[in-house]
This record gives structure tokens, C-alpha cells and sequence, in this order.
């Protein structure tokens, strides 16, 4: 069982770094994801060890990065995504061996980030997951793929309207436990998933 | 924007088919026939329509429904965000508590 955290930050006014490594030595997750990652967060494994990569997303002073105690099996490539308005997204893939993990931070056209998501699933193994800020609304409805993150609102827009934009979405996976832990300073609660790969035969049942 | 500029600037646009989703009012551009400007809005407009056809295969029967449920989501989208500035801009501190808490009860994580 993989157990893996994904979490917005808020760049330079959310989270900082020692909320991160209180977060993990909390949780002691397999696998962090993180979205909104300034050069801050490059501190991560001084102060915690393990293994780390960043990618800013292009001319921006934040993006994707990830960590992990154990060393990276592969490394994590970059998916270059359908570009928005303001801003040029990628997504960060990790395989993990069993399966793949993509950390995304989705656009917040409602058409856009679902294009963005079919290109993710093309992209990806047929054992794999999708988590990340998606900010979207609705259901996401990827085909060969289901929503097993936690229901529960991950972000309130404006300090009102409760939102569920943090999800995870997995293929060939089935998820054990799932949860919405506290949010800290940023302004999306950090999920938690704990995935294993289903079997062939347990699938096709 | 001048028509020519958008057909260089939006790969897969015909002349043809723009004219057609200007008289159905899917494009409205200022100007008339011949000496049409485009703004910003405009180009994102005729992006949008462009990627539901040719990319996501949406058949031009279907493309105004598609168009009139994006437009209201839009819609709901700005009313929103209006509702959201008039709350924060009108309603005491306690009382937004009490609205955001009860917004948690009622309203079921999609």
C-alpha cells in the first residue's frame, strides 16, 4: 500500500517549509505531492532528508514538486499541458513501479482542465493515479478512471463558498483509506490516499 | 483584431466556418461584414468553439447547446463571485461565519 499526501501551499503567503516537514513527520506519507512550491520549499530534504525534485511552472516563481524518503525510482517527468489564458501548465509523472503518479495543478477553465486531464490520461500506464489541485467543479468523468479522493470540501473560495478542488483520480488502483487533514496557513486542506493495485483478476471481477 | 489576423492567429479556422458562427450569434465581433474587430473575448470565443469541434469532435447541431450551457455556467460563475464581494463587503464578521458554516452543512462535496 502506497500512502500519498497532495497538497496546495499557497505560494510565499501559505504554508512554509517546516509546515511541510511537520506535515510529513505527522504523516509519514510514501509519496508528497505539492502544488504552489516556491525555491522555499528546496530546503525540504535538509531538513527531512529523503528525495526531492521541483518545476516551476513556466515564468512563474511557483509550481509542482514532489518528495519522497526513499529514493525516486525513475525521475519524475514534466507533461507539457493545453495552455490557458494566463498561465502555462504542466504536469509532474512519477512512476513508482507498481504504478504511476501524476501531480497536477489544473487550469480554471472548466473545458480547459478537463482537456487538460484526458491528455494526463493518455499520457499515463493503465495503473495510475491523478492527484492535485484540479479547480474544478462537477464531476470529472475521465474515462477508465475513478474519483476515490476524499468528499469533503477542500478549499473554501472567498472565505465562503465551501469547494471540493482537491482530488484523486486512479485507474487499475483501488484506495484503502482517504482523508482531508488540516490546511495549516495555506488555503487548501492537504488529502491523504493510501492506493494499492488491483489485480487483473480482482479487476475483472 | 482584423479577421485575417485571427485566421493566422487560431490554427485550424476556415473563413467559412467563422462566417457561420457569426450569423448564428456564436461570434459577435464589433463592426459589420467585411471590417469586423475582434477583442480578446472574441479570439477566446472562437478558441473555444474551435477546440469543441475539431479537437473534442462536438457535431454543430450540438455545439450551440454546448456554447448556452458554457455561457451559463459563465454566468453563474460572475453572480457568484458578485454574491461573494457583496458579502464581504457587506456582512459582519459573525454572521460569515455563520453563513460559511452552514454553507458546509447544506451543500454535498461534488
Amino acid at each position: 500500500m502506497t500512502k500519498i499526501i497532495s497538497w496546495n501551499l499557497l505560494r510565499l503567503t501559505g504554508a512554509t517549509v517546516n509546515d511541510v516537514a511537520s506535515l510529513v513527520r505527522r504523516e509519514r506519507p510514501d509519496l508528497l505531492l505539492m502544488q504552489e512550491a516556491t525555491k522555499e520549499m528546496d530546503q525540504l530534504p535538509g531538513i527531512l532528508g529523503g528525495h526531492y525534485v521541483r518545476c516551476p511552472l513556466p515564468g512563474r516563481i511557483h509550481g509542482l514538486a514532489m518528495w519522497q524518503a526513499h529514493e525516486f525510482h525513475t525521475t519524475p517527468i514534466i507533461l507539457k499541458l493545453q495552455s490557458g489564458a494566463m498561465v502555462q501548465r504542466v504536469a509532474q509523472i512519477l512512476d513508482l513501479g507498481p504504478f504511476a503518479v501524476a501531480n497536477v495543478h489544473l487550469s480554471h477553465g472548466q473545458v480547459l482542465n478537463r482537456r487538460q486531464l484526458n491528455r494526463i490520461a493518455r499520457a499515463l500506464p493503465p495503473y495510475a493515479a491523478v492527484l492535485g489541485d484540479y479547480n474544478l467543479v462537477g464531476p470529472t468523468l475521465v474515462p477508465g478512471f475513478r474519483d476515490v479522493g476524499p468528499r469533503r470540501f477542500t478549499h473554501v473560495a472567498a472565505d465562503i463558498m465551501p469547494l471540493r478542488l482537491d482530488r484523486c483520480l486512479v485507474r487499475g488502483l483501488r484506495c484503502v483509506r482517504s482523508s482531508v487533514l488540516p490546511r495549516e496557513a495555506s488555503d487548501h486542506h492537504p488529502i491523504m490516499v493510501s492506493l494499492e493495485v488491483v489485480s487483473a483478476a480482482a479487476a475483472a471481477a | 483584431m482584423t479577421i485575417d489576423e485571427l485566421l493566422g492567429e487560431v490554427a485550424g479556422l476556415r473563413m467559412e466556418a467563422l462566417n457561420s458562427w457569426i450569423a448564428n450569434n456564436w461570434v459577435r465581433p464589433q463592426g459589420q461584414q467585411g471590417v469586423y474587430l475582434f477583442e480578446a473575448i472574441d479570439v477566446a470565443r472562437v478558441r473555444l468553439i474551435v477546440t469543441l469541434h475539431e479537437e473534442l469532435q462536438v457535431e454543430e447541431e450540438a455545439l450551440p447547446i454546448v456554447l448556452s450551457l458554457l455561457d451559463q455556467l459563465h454566468d453563474a460563475r460572475r453572480l457568484m463571485l458578485r454574491l461573494q464581494s457583496a458579502i464581504e463587503e457587506a456582512v459582519p464578521t459573525d454572521a460569515k461565519q455563520k453563513l460559511r458554516d452552514h454553507l458546509q452543512r447544506i451543500i454535498e462535496p461534488d
